[in-house]
Protein backbone atom coordinates (compact mmCIF):
# COMPACT_ATOMS: atom_id res chain seq x y z
CA UNK A 1 0.00 0.00 0.00
CA UNK A 2 0.96 3.94 -0.21
CA UNK A 3 2.11 4.87 2.97
CA UNK A 4 2.20 8.72 3.95
CA UNK A 5 2.62 9.26 -0.26
CA UNK A 6 0.45 12.55 -0.02
CA UNK A 7 -0.26 12.80 3.22
CA UNK A 8 -0.42 16.51 3.74
CA UNK A 9 -1.16 18.65 7.13
CA UNK A 10 -1.98 21.95 6.58
CA UNK A 11 0.10 24.39 8.72
CA UNK A 12 0.45 27.50 8.20
CA UNK A 13 4.33 29.30 8.21
CA UNK A 14 6.68 30.31 10.67
CA UNK A 15 6.70 34.30 11.58
CA UNK A 16 9.76 35.54 13.10
CA UNK A 17 9.24 37.40 16.28
CA UNK A 18 9.66 41.34 15.62
CA UNK A 19 10.99 43.71 18.61
CA UNK A 20 8.00 45.35 19.98
CA UNK A 21 7.30 48.70 18.81
CA UNK A 22 8.04 50.66 21.50
CA UNK A 23 11.79 49.66 21.54
CA UNK A 24 11.57 49.82 17.41
CA UNK A 25 10.84 53.75 17.55
CA UNK A 26 13.94 54.60 19.87
CA UNK A 27 16.35 52.34 18.93
CA UNK A 28 18.57 50.94 15.50
CA UNK A 29 18.22 47.92 16.48
CA UNK A 30 17.39 45.20 14.35
CA UNK A 31 13.88 44.54 14.14
CA UNK A 32 13.21 40.89 13.03
CA UNK A 33 14.19 38.87 15.25
CA UNK A 34 14.94 35.66 13.16
CA UNK A 35 13.65 32.44 14.13
CA UNK A 36 14.75 29.57 16.11
CA UNK A 37 16.01 26.46 15.55
CA UNK A 38 13.46 24.71 16.61
CA UNK A 39 11.13 27.00 14.07
CA UNK A 40 13.50 26.92 11.44
CA UNK A 41 13.76 23.04 11.55
CA UNK A 42 9.80 22.89 11.23
CA UNK A 43 9.38 25.62 8.92
CA UNK A 44 11.94 23.69 6.34
CA UNK A 45 9.83 20.63 6.91
CA UNK A 46 6.98 22.31 5.21
CA UNK A 47 9.13 22.17 2.12
CA UNK A 48 7.13 19.79 -0.34
CA UNK A 49 10.41 18.78 -1.48
CA UNK A 50 11.12 17.32 1.44
CA UNK A 51 7.97 15.06 1.33
CA UNK A 52 8.54 11.23 0.57
CA UNK A 53 5.95 11.40 -2.39
CA UNK A 54 7.17 13.92 -5.56
CA UNK A 55 4.32 12.78 -7.75
CA UNK A 56 6.52 12.24 -9.88
CA UNK A 57 3.86 9.02 -11.55
CA UNK A 58 6.60 6.63 -11.86
CA UNK A 59 4.45 4.21 -9.81
CA UNK A 60 1.26 4.91 -12.11
CA UNK A 61 3.27 4.78 -15.31
CA UNK A 62 4.61 1.21 -14.64
CA UNK A 63 1.40 -0.37 -12.61
CA UNK A 64 0.71 -3.63 -14.47
CA UNK A 65 -2.77 -3.20 -13.31
CA UNK A 66 -3.31 0.72 -14.13
CA UNK A 67 -4.48 0.92 -10.46
CA UNK A 68 -2.29 3.88 -9.00
CA UNK A 69 -4.36 6.76 -9.76
CA UNK A 70 -4.93 10.47 -8.68
CA UNK A 71 -8.21 11.19 -6.76
CA UNK A 72 -9.28 14.42 -7.99
CA UNK A 73 -11.88 14.99 -4.80
CA UNK A 74 -9.03 14.27 -1.76
CA UNK A 75 -6.22 15.67 -4.22
CA UNK A 76 -4.21 12.43 -3.41
CA UNK A 77 -2.47 9.75 -5.12
CA UNK A 78 -4.86 6.11 -4.21
CA UNK A 79 -4.28 2.73 -5.30
CA UNK A 80 -7.30 0.68 -6.12
CA UNK A 81 -6.75 -2.44 -4.22
CA UNK A 82 -9.86 -4.46 -6.03
CA UNK A 83 -7.34 -4.57 -8.56
CA UNK A 84 -3.77 -4.42 -6.98
CA UNK A 85 -1.82 -7.72 -7.38
CA UNK A 86 1.00 -6.69 -5.14
CA UNK A 87 3.37 -7.09 -7.42
CA UNK A 88 5.66 -4.76 -5.94
CA UNK A 89 7.04 -2.63 -8.81
CA UNK A 90 5.75 0.23 -7.53
CA UNK A 91 7.51 0.53 -4.50
CA UNK A 92 10.88 -0.70 -6.12
CA UNK A 93 10.74 1.89 -8.61
CA UNK A 94 9.65 4.82 -6.31
CA UNK A 95 12.92 6.88 -6.20
CA UNK A 96 11.93 8.73 -3.12
CA UNK A 97 11.27 5.56 -1.32
CA UNK A 98 7.10 6.50 -0.58
CA UNK A 99 5.68 3.18 -1.28
CA UNK A 100 5.78 0.40 1.39
CA UNK A 101 4.53 -3.37 1.10
CA UNK A 102 2.62 -4.30 3.83
CA UNK A 103 1.66 -7.77 4.19
CA UNK A 104 -1.88 -8.85 4.64
CA UNK B 1 -3.53 9.70 -15.16
CA UNK B 2 -5.45 12.95 -14.77
CA UNK B 3 -4.18 15.63 -12.69
CA UNK B 4 -4.38 18.88 -12.00
CA UNK B 5 -1.20 19.70 -13.66
CA UNK B 6 -1.67 23.48 -14.05
CA UNK B 7 -1.97 23.71 -10.43
CA UNK B 8 0.88 21.10 -9.18
CA UNK B 9 3.34 21.28 -11.53
CA UNK B 10 5.52 17.77 -11.80
CA UNK B 11 8.55 17.59 -9.71
CA UNK B 12 11.54 15.46 -9.39
CA UNK B 13 13.21 13.92 -6.53
CA UNK B 14 16.40 15.93 -5.10
CA UNK B 15 19.66 14.94 -6.40
CA UNK B 16 22.54 13.28 -3.99
CA UNK B 17 25.64 14.59 -5.41
CA UNK B 18 26.46 17.88 -7.38
CA UNK B 19 29.40 17.61 -10.37
CA UNK B 20 31.41 21.02 -9.79
CA UNK B 21 33.81 22.45 -12.26
CA UNK B 22 37.32 23.16 -11.01
CA UNK B 23 37.96 25.80 -13.89
CA UNK B 24 42.23 25.68 -13.57
CA UNK B 25 41.74 22.12 -14.11
CA UNK B 26 39.13 22.23 -16.97
CA UNK B 27 40.89 21.64 -20.05
CA UNK B 28 37.27 22.26 -22.20
CA UNK B 29 37.71 19.12 -23.59
CA UNK B 30 33.96 18.68 -23.59
CA UNK B 31 33.76 15.13 -22.67
CA UNK B 32 31.78 15.64 -19.89
CA UNK B 33 29.29 17.73 -22.25
CA UNK B 34 29.48 14.99 -24.52
CA UNK B 35 28.84 12.20 -22.45
CA UNK B 36 26.36 13.56 -20.50
CA UNK B 37 23.00 11.34 -20.23
CA UNK B 38 20.92 14.77 -21.07
CA UNK B 39 22.86 14.08 -24.65
CA UNK B 40 21.19 10.65 -24.79
CA UNK B 41 17.83 11.61 -23.82
CA UNK B 42 17.05 12.87 -27.14
CA UNK B 43 16.92 9.41 -28.40
CA UNK B 44 15.96 7.73 -25.54
CA UNK B 45 12.91 9.51 -25.01
CA UNK B 46 10.73 7.44 -27.34
CA UNK B 47 12.66 3.66 -26.22
CA UNK B 48 10.60 0.69 -25.25
CA UNK B 49 11.71 -1.34 -21.98
CA UNK B 50 13.55 1.02 -20.32
CA UNK B 51 12.61 3.30 -17.14
CA UNK B 52 13.43 5.99 -18.94
CA UNK B 53 11.32 5.63 -22.01
CA UNK B 54 8.20 4.58 -20.30
CA UNK B 55 8.80 7.86 -18.04
CA UNK B 56 8.63 10.13 -20.64
CA UNK B 57 6.34 8.33 -23.54
CA UNK B 58 3.08 9.04 -23.87
CA UNK B 59 2.99 12.20 -21.28
CA UNK B 60 0.10 15.32 -21.93
CA UNK B 61 2.26 17.80 -23.66
CA UNK B 62 4.06 20.19 -21.35
CA UNK B 63 4.43 18.37 -18.78
CA UNK B 64 7.78 16.97 -19.64
CA UNK B 65 10.14 19.50 -21.35
CA UNK B 66 10.44 19.67 -24.93
CA UNK B 67 13.28 17.21 -26.67
CA UNK B 68 16.59 18.54 -25.24
CA UNK B 69 15.94 20.22 -22.69
CA UNK B 70 16.08 19.06 -18.88
CA UNK B 71 13.55 18.59 -16.36
CA UNK B 72 12.76 22.18 -15.10
CA UNK B 73 14.04 23.12 -11.33
CA UNK B 74 11.92 23.59 -8.99
CA UNK B 75 9.50 27.06 -9.14
CA UNK B 76 11.56 29.00 -6.26
CA UNK B 77 15.04 27.91 -7.82
CA UNK B 78 13.39 29.37 -11.13
CA UNK B 79 12.16 32.51 -9.87
CA UNK B 80 15.94 33.36 -7.78
CA UNK B 81 18.00 35.51 -10.00
CA UNK B 82 21.24 33.53 -8.82
CA UNK B 83 19.25 29.87 -9.51
CA UNK B 84 20.03 28.57 -5.88
CA UNK B 85 19.38 25.16 -5.23
CA UNK B 86 16.32 26.59 -2.44
CA UNK B 87 14.88 22.77 -1.98
CA UNK B 88 18.29 21.69 -1.50
CA UNK B 89 19.06 23.71 1.27
CA UNK B 90 15.74 23.81 3.27
CA UNK B 91 15.76 19.83 2.88
CA UNK B 92 19.56 19.98 4.49
CA UNK B 93 17.88 22.45 6.92
CA UNK B 94 15.22 19.99 7.91
CA UNK B 95 17.44 17.36 8.61
CA UNK B 96 19.52 19.39 11.29
CA UNK B 97 22.56 20.11 9.17
CA UNK B 98 22.59 24.32 8.71
CA UNK B 99 26.18 23.37 7.51
CA UNK B 100 25.63 21.91 4.94
CA UNK B 101 23.18 24.03 4.13
CA UNK B 102 25.20 26.98 3.82
CA UNK B 103 27.93 25.37 1.74
CA UNK B 104 24.94 24.51 -0.73
CA UNK B 105 24.10 28.32 -0.73
CA UNK B 106 27.64 29.55 -0.88
CA UNK B 107 27.69 27.31 -4.19
CA UNK B 108 25.78 30.08 -6.18
CA UNK B 109 25.21 33.23 -3.56
CA UNK B 110 28.16 35.06 -2.93
CA UNK B 111 26.64 37.59 0.23
CA UNK B 112 24.36 34.99 1.82
CA UNK B 113 24.46 37.03 5.30
CA UNK B 114 23.25 40.24 3.15
CA UNK B 115 20.43 38.14 1.20
CA UNK B 116 19.35 36.31 4.45
CA UNK B 117 17.84 39.46 5.51
CA UNK B 118 17.07 41.90 2.52
CA UNK B 119 16.72 39.70 0.04
CA UNK B 120 13.29 40.90 -2.16
CA UNK B 121 12.61 37.36 -1.84
CA UNK B 122 10.98 36.66 -5.74
CA UNK B 123 11.12 32.68 -4.57
CA UNK B 124 8.48 33.03 -1.97
CA UNK B 125 5.86 34.38 -4.50
CA UNK B 126 6.26 31.26 -6.60
CA UNK B 127 6.77 28.66 -3.56
CA UNK B 128 4.11 25.80 -4.07
CA UNK B 129 3.25 25.84 -1.07
CA UNK B 130 1.21 28.65 -1.10
CA UNK B 131 -1.77 26.24 -2.99
CA UNK B 132 -2.03 24.21 0.14
CA UNK B 133 -1.69 26.66 3.04
CA UNK B 134 1.16 29.53 3.29
CA UNK B 135 4.49 30.01 1.26
CA UNK B 136 7.36 29.18 2.81
CA UNK B 137 9.47 31.69 4.87
CA UNK B 138 12.55 31.55 2.80
CA UNK B 139 14.26 34.50 3.75
CA UNK B 140 13.88 33.25 7.10
CA UNK B 141 15.76 29.96 6.60
CA UNK B 142 18.65 31.81 4.74
CA UNK B 143 18.95 33.93 7.74
CA UNK B 144 18.74 31.30 10.26
CA UNK B 145 21.95 29.62 8.36
CA UNK B 146 24.01 32.07 8.53
CA UNK B 147 23.54 32.90 12.29
CA UNK B 148 23.73 29.61 13.33
CA UNK B 149 26.06 29.69 15.97
CA UNK B 150 28.17 26.67 15.39
CA UNK B 151 28.42 27.20 11.67
CA UNK B 152 31.95 27.47 10.54
CA UNK B 153 32.42 29.42 7.55
CA UNK B 154 34.00 26.64 5.30
CA UNK B 155 37.30 27.54 3.82
CA UNK B 156 37.65 29.54 0.68
CA UNK B 157 39.88 27.25 -1.26
CA UNK B 158 43.07 28.54 -1.20
CA UNK B 159 44.10 31.12 -3.61
CA UNK B 160 45.82 29.39 -7.06
CA UNK B 161 48.83 31.73 -8.47
CA UNK B 162 47.69 34.00 -10.45
CA UNK B 163 49.54 35.51 -13.04
CA UNK B 164 49.21 38.86 -15.13
CA UNK B 165 47.14 41.19 -14.48
CA UNK B 166 44.37 41.71 -12.06
CA UNK B 167 41.28 42.42 -13.29
CA UNK B 168 39.72 45.71 -11.75
CA UNK B 169 36.04 45.96 -10.12
CA UNK B 170 34.91 49.69 -9.99
CA UNK B 171 32.23 49.51 -7.16
CA UNK B 172 32.12 47.60 -4.33
CA UNK B 173 28.00 47.06 -4.27
CA UNK B 174 26.46 44.02 -4.37
CA UNK B 175 27.43 43.78 -8.52
CA UNK B 176 30.80 44.63 -7.87
CA UNK B 177 31.20 42.29 -5.09
CA UNK B 178 29.39 38.94 -6.41
CA UNK B 179 31.55 39.17 -9.82
CA UNK B 180 34.97 39.71 -7.53
CA UNK B 181 33.52 36.97 -5.53
CA UNK B 182 33.07 34.19 -8.90
CA UNK B 183 36.04 36.09 -10.77
CA UNK B 184 38.35 34.67 -7.84
CA UNK B 185 36.61 31.13 -7.67
CA UNK B 186 37.21 31.12 -11.52
CA UNK B 187 41.32 31.84 -10.09
CA UNK B 188 41.31 34.99 -11.98
CA UNK B 189 43.60 37.78 -9.82
CA UNK B 190 41.01 40.82 -8.63
CA UNK B 191 41.00 44.53 -7.30
CA UNK B 192 37.94 45.92 -6.28
CA UNK B 193 38.49 49.91 -5.95
CA UNK B 194 35.73 51.30 -3.90
CA UNK B 195 34.87 55.40 -3.63
CA UNK B 196 33.67 55.44 -0.04
CA UNK B 197 35.81 54.69 3.30
CA UNK B 198 33.94 51.33 3.10
CA UNK B 199 33.11 48.79 0.75
CA UNK B 200 29.59 47.67 0.46
CA UNK B 201 27.68 50.10 -1.33
CA UNK B 202 24.35 50.94 -1.04
CA UNK B 203 25.05 47.52 1.93
CA UNK B 204 26.96 49.99 4.01
CA UNK B 205 25.81 53.32 2.69
CA UNK B 206 22.08 52.82 2.10
CA UNK B 207 20.24 50.24 3.99
CA UNK B 208 19.76 51.10 7.39
CA UNK B 209 20.87 48.84 10.60
CA UNK B 210 17.43 47.88 11.96
CA UNK B 211 17.14 46.22 8.40
CA UNK B 212 20.46 45.10 7.64
CA UNK B 213 23.20 45.01 10.63
CA UNK B 214 26.49 45.90 9.14
CA UNK B 215 28.18 42.74 10.81
CA UNK B 216 26.31 40.53 8.36
CA UNK B 217 27.89 42.77 5.25
CA UNK B 218 31.32 42.40 7.00
CA UNK B 219 31.32 38.75 7.20
CA UNK B 220 30.39 38.46 3.36
CA UNK B 221 32.92 40.78 2.41
CA UNK B 222 35.47 39.41 4.40
CA UNK B 223 34.48 35.83 3.24
CA UNK B 224 34.98 37.21 -0.41
CA UNK B 225 38.57 39.15 0.97
CA UNK B 226 39.80 35.89 2.05
CA UNK B 227 39.14 34.35 -1.30
CA UNK B 228 42.02 36.82 -2.28
CA UNK B 229 40.04 39.85 -4.04
CA UNK B 230 41.99 42.92 -2.99
CA UNK B 231 39.61 45.60 -1.66
CA UNK B 232 40.56 49.23 -2.06
CA UNK B 233 38.84 51.85 -0.42
CA UNK B 234 38.86 55.77 -0.60
CA UNK B 235 40.03 55.30 -4.48
CA UNK B 236 37.60 58.14 -6.33
CA UNK B 237 37.87 57.14 -9.94
CA UNK B 238 37.91 60.38 -12.38
CA UNK B 239 39.39 62.46 -9.45
CA UNK B 240 42.52 60.05 -8.45
CA UNK B 241 43.54 57.80 -11.17
CA UNK B 242 42.18 58.05 -14.69
CA UNK B 243 39.63 55.34 -16.01
CA UNK B 244 42.66 55.31 -18.36
CA UNK B 245 45.70 54.10 -15.84
CA UNK B 246 42.82 51.38 -14.58
CA UNK B 247 42.57 49.89 -17.45
CA UNK B 248 46.06 50.36 -18.48
CA UNK B 249 46.60 48.13 -15.71
CA UNK B 250 43.77 45.55 -15.92
CA UNK B 251 43.45 42.50 -17.64
CA UNK B 252 39.61 43.50 -17.98
CA UNK B 253 37.31 46.27 -16.30
CA UNK B 254 34.06 46.45 -14.87
CA UNK B 255 31.76 49.45 -13.64
CA UNK B 256 29.30 48.20 -11.05
CA UNK B 257 28.86 52.07 -10.17
CA UNK B 258 25.28 51.15 -8.94
CA UNK B 259 22.65 54.07 -9.50
CA UNK B 260 23.80 56.70 -7.31
CA UNK B 261 21.85 59.94 -8.36
CA UNK B 262 18.47 60.60 -6.88
CA UNK B 263 15.39 61.62 -9.12
CA UNK B 264 14.25 64.62 -8.16
CA UNK B 265 9.99 65.83 -7.78
CA UNK B 266 10.17 67.88 -10.73
CA UNK B 267 9.16 70.82 -8.60
CA UNK B 268 10.96 73.85 -9.80
CA UNK B 269 13.18 75.52 -7.32
CA UNK B 270 12.73 72.60 -4.71
CA UNK B 271 16.31 71.59 -4.06
CA UNK B 272 16.94 74.94 -3.23
CA UNK B 273 15.27 74.77 -0.11
CA UNK B 274 16.36 74.40 3.71
CA UNK B 275 14.78 71.43 4.87
CA UNK B 276 14.81 69.55 1.36
CA UNK B 277 16.60 66.52 1.19
CA UNK B 278 17.27 63.62 -1.45
CA UNK B 279 17.24 59.95 0.15
CA UNK B 280 20.01 58.68 -0.96
CA UNK B 281 22.65 61.20 0.48
CA UNK B 282 20.48 61.30 3.61
CA UNK B 283 20.85 57.91 4.00
CA UNK B 284 24.51 58.02 3.52
CA UNK B 285 24.84 61.06 6.00
CA UNK B 286 23.31 58.91 8.85
CA UNK B 287 25.56 55.62 7.90
CA UNK B 288 28.56 57.54 8.47
CA UNK B 289 27.36 58.52 12.02
CA UNK B 290 26.21 62.09 11.07
CA UNK B 291 23.50 63.85 13.25
CA UNK B 292 20.74 64.79 11.00
CA UNK B 293 18.27 67.48 12.17
CA UNK B 294 15.33 66.99 10.42
CA UNK B 295 12.71 68.71 12.60
CA UNK B 296 9.51 67.56 14.31
CA UNK B 297 7.39 66.70 10.98
CA UNK B 298 8.67 65.22 7.92
CA UNK B 299 7.61 64.01 5.07
CA UNK B 300 8.85 61.49 2.70
CA UNK B 301 7.76 61.05 -1.21
CA UNK B 302 7.89 57.90 -2.64
CA UNK B 303 7.01 53.93 -2.25
CA UNK B 304 10.27 52.21 -2.45
CA UNK B 305 11.82 50.43 0.17
CA UNK B 306 14.65 53.62 0.02
CA UNK B 307 11.59 55.93 0.90
CA UNK B 308 10.42 53.61 4.10
CA UNK B 309 14.02 53.09 4.94
CA UNK B 310 14.03 57.01 4.95
CA UNK B 311 11.03 57.50 6.74
CA UNK B 312 11.75 55.06 9.44
CA UNK B 313 15.00 56.33 9.89
CA UNK B 314 13.40 60.00 10.23
CA UNK B 315 11.29 58.08 13.52
CA UNK B 316 14.26 57.17 15.37
CA UNK B 317 16.46 59.75 15.02
CA UNK B 318 13.78 61.79 16.67
CA UNK B 319 10.92 63.42 14.47
CA UNK B 320 7.40 63.00 16.40
CA UNK B 321 5.50 62.73 12.68
CA UNK B 322 6.28 60.89 9.58
CA UNK B 323 4.05 61.15 6.41
CA UNK B 324 4.85 59.11 3.41
CA UNK B 325 3.08 60.36 0.30
CA UNK B 326 3.04 57.63 -2.32
CA UNK B 327 0.85 58.88 -5.66
CA UNK B 328 -0.39 54.85 -6.58
CA UNK B 329 -1.73 52.88 -3.88
CA UNK B 330 -0.64 51.33 -0.75
CA UNK B 331 -0.87 47.94 -2.57
CA UNK B 332 1.19 49.03 -5.54
CA UNK B 333 3.67 50.20 -3.59
CA UNK B 334 7.95 48.68 -4.68
CA UNK B 335 8.81 48.15 -0.93
CA UNK B 336 7.68 44.59 0.22
CA UNK B 337 4.50 44.05 2.37
CA UNK B 338 6.61 43.31 5.51
CA UNK B 339 8.56 46.82 5.27
CA UNK B 340 5.33 48.39 4.75
CA UNK B 341 3.65 46.64 8.03
CA UNK B 342 6.46 47.74 9.89
CA UNK B 343 6.52 51.28 8.96
CA UNK B 344 2.78 50.78 9.65
CA UNK B 345 3.08 49.51 12.74
CA UNK B 346 6.07 52.05 13.92
CA UNK B 347 4.00 54.59 13.87
CA UNK B 348 4.61 55.83 9.86
CA UNK B 349 1.50 57.67 7.95
CA UNK B 350 1.33 56.56 4.65
CA UNK B 351 -0.91 58.40 2.14
CA UNK B 352 -0.62 56.49 -0.51
CA UNK B 353 -2.53 57.96 -4.04
CA UNK B 354 -1.17 61.51 -3.55
CA UNK B 355 0.91 63.77 -5.65
CA UNK B 356 3.25 66.14 -4.68
CA UNK B 357 2.65 69.43 -6.72
CA UNK B 358 4.24 72.22 -4.71
CA UNK B 359 6.17 72.81 -1.98
CA UNK B 360 5.27 75.52 0.61
CA UNK B 361 7.98 77.41 2.08
CA UNK B 362 8.10 80.23 3.64
CA UNK B 363 11.50 82.44 3.35
CA UNK B 364 13.50 79.30 1.62
CA UNK B 365 12.60 77.26 4.42
CA UNK B 366 10.22 74.07 3.75
CA UNK B 367 6.64 74.62 4.78
CA UNK B 368 4.77 71.87 3.84
CA UNK B 369 3.72 70.18 0.60
CA UNK B 370 0.91 70.34 -1.41
CA UNK B 371 -0.76 67.65 -2.68
CA UNK B 372 -3.46 66.51 -4.79
CA UNK B 373 -5.23 62.73 -4.63
CA UNK B 374 -5.13 60.37 -7.81
CA UNK B 375 -7.17 57.24 -8.69
CA UNK B 376 -6.72 54.14 -9.92
CA UNK B 377 -6.43 53.62 -13.84
CA UNK B 378 -5.36 50.39 -15.77
CA UNK B 379 -2.64 48.65 -15.40
CA UNK B 380 0.16 48.95 -18.44
CA UNK B 381 1.92 46.22 -19.75
CA UNK B 382 4.55 46.33 -17.26
CA UNK B 383 1.82 45.22 -14.80
CA UNK B 384 1.70 48.60 -12.92
CA UNK B 385 -1.29 50.63 -12.79
CA UNK B 386 -1.47 53.94 -14.03
CA UNK B 387 -2.86 56.63 -11.96
CA UNK B 388 -4.97 59.69 -12.94
CA UNK B 389 -5.45 63.38 -10.74
CA UNK B 390 -8.68 64.15 -9.42
CA UNK B 391 -9.46 68.00 -10.43
CA UNK B 392 -9.93 69.84 -6.98
CA UNK B 393 -9.14 67.26 -4.41
CA UNK B 394 -6.37 69.04 -3.33
CA UNK B 395 -4.66 69.24 0.13
CA UNK B 396 -2.11 70.20 1.80
CA UNK B 397 0.56 68.46 4.46
CA UNK B 398 2.33 70.72 6.90
CA UNK B 399 5.94 70.12 8.08
CA UNK B 400 9.70 70.79 8.92
CA UNK B 401 11.28 69.07 6.05
CA UNK B 402 10.83 66.77 2.62
CA UNK B 403 12.84 63.64 1.47
CA UNK B 404 12.94 62.57 -2.11
CA UNK B 405 12.83 59.19 -2.66
CA UNK B 406 11.04 59.14 -6.24
CA UNK B 407 14.41 56.95 -7.75
CA UNK B 408 17.33 57.00 -9.00
CA UNK B 409 19.57 56.70 -11.84
CA UNK B 410 23.09 56.24 -12.79
CA UNK B 411 25.53 59.22 -12.62
CA UNK B 412 28.35 58.93 -15.05
CA UNK B 413 29.55 62.73 -14.59
CA UNK B 414 33.07 61.01 -13.63
CA UNK B 415 33.35 59.74 -16.54
CA UNK B 416 35.40 62.18 -19.16
CA UNK B 417 32.71 63.45 -22.26
CA UNK B 418 34.81 61.90 -24.86
CA UNK B 419 35.08 58.94 -23.21
CA UNK B 420 33.87 56.12 -25.93
CA UNK B 421 31.59 54.77 -23.84
CA UNK B 422 27.88 54.14 -25.11
CA UNK B 423 24.84 55.62 -23.48
CA UNK B 424 20.95 53.71 -22.96
CA UNK B 425 18.20 55.10 -21.92
CA UNK B 426 17.69 56.61 -18.83
CA UNK B 427 21.79 57.30 -18.17
CA UNK B 428 22.50 54.08 -18.20
CA UNK B 429 25.40 52.24 -19.49
CA UNK B 430 25.07 50.68 -23.26
CA UNK B 431 25.96 47.07 -23.13
CA UNK B 432 25.05 43.46 -25.38
CA UNK B 433 23.95 40.21 -23.85
CA UNK B 434 27.42 39.58 -22.60
CA UNK B 435 27.13 42.56 -20.00
CA UNK B 436 29.99 44.28 -22.82
CA UNK B 437 30.14 48.02 -23.19
CA UNK B 438 31.14 49.41 -26.81
CA UNK B 439 34.77 49.49 -25.38
CA UNK B 440 36.46 46.20 -26.00
CA UNK B 441 37.85 44.30 -22.62
CA UNK B 442 35.32 46.24 -19.97
CA UNK B 443 32.01 45.23 -19.05
CA UNK B 444 29.21 46.67 -16.75
CA UNK B 445 27.03 45.06 -14.15
CA UNK B 446 24.18 46.01 -11.88
CA UNK B 447 22.14 49.19 -11.17
CA UNK B 448 24.23 51.10 -13.87
CA UNK B 449 23.07 48.61 -16.75
CA UNK B 450 19.33 47.98 -14.99
CA UNK B 451 18.47 50.98 -13.35
CA UNK B 452 17.33 50.66 -9.83
CA UNK B 453 17.23 47.09 -9.17
CA UNK B 454 17.25 44.82 -5.94
CA UNK B 455 20.46 43.45 -4.34
CA UNK B 456 19.71 39.83 -5.71
CA UNK B 457 19.38 40.89 -9.65
CA UNK B 458 22.48 43.33 -9.19
CA UNK B 459 24.39 40.40 -7.80
CA UNK B 460 22.96 38.01 -10.78
CA UNK B 461 24.34 40.66 -13.29
CA UNK B 462 27.15 40.51 -11.23
CA UNK B 463 27.51 37.35 -11.57
CA UNK B 464 26.88 37.07 -15.37
CA UNK B 465 29.65 39.87 -16.07
CA UNK B 466 32.29 37.45 -14.13
CA UNK B 467 31.06 34.43 -16.31
CA UNK B 468 31.38 37.35 -19.52
CA UNK B 469 34.72 38.70 -18.38
CA UNK B 470 36.17 35.10 -17.93
CA UNK B 471 35.19 33.94 -21.54
CA UNK B 472 36.48 37.51 -22.60
CA UNK B 473 40.15 36.43 -21.37
CA UNK B 474 40.06 32.90 -22.96
CA UNK B 475 39.10 34.29 -25.81
CA UNK B 476 42.36 36.45 -25.68
CA UNK B 477 44.12 33.54 -25.10
CA UNK B 478 45.29 34.94 -21.34
CA UNK B 479 44.86 31.35 -19.94
CA UNK B 480 45.07 27.52 -21.41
Amino acid sequence: MISKACELKRNKRVRSTSLPTEQRRRSFALVDKGLSEKEAISEASRCLGTLPCQSCDICALLCPDLCITWNEVTEQIEVDYDYCKGCGICAAVCPKKAIDMVQE
Amino acid sequence: MKRKTEELPPMVAARTHRPTINPLRCGQCFVCQQGCPGEFLREYRQEGGSLRGEIYRNREPGSVPATGECLPPAPCQQACPLGQDVRGYIERIAAGKPDQALAIVRESNPLPSVCGFICSRPCEEVCLREWIDDPLSIRALKRYVVEYPSVKQPAPSSSPPRRGKPISIIGSGPAGLAAAHDLARMGHGVRILEAHSKPGGMLTMGIPPFRLPQRAVEEDIAHIEAMGVEIGTNCCVGKGDSLKTILGDSAALILAVGAQRSLTLGIVGEDELEGYFDCLSLLREFSLGHSLDLGERVIVVGGGYAALDAARTALRTGSAKVTVIYRRALEDMPAGRGEVEEALDEGVEIHAQSLPTAILNHRARVKGLRCVRTKMGRRDKGGRRSFMVIEGAEFEVEADSIIAAVGQEPDLSWLPDDYPLGRARGNALLVNEELATTLAGVFAAGDVVTGPSSVVEAMASGKKAAQSVHRFLIAKGGRR
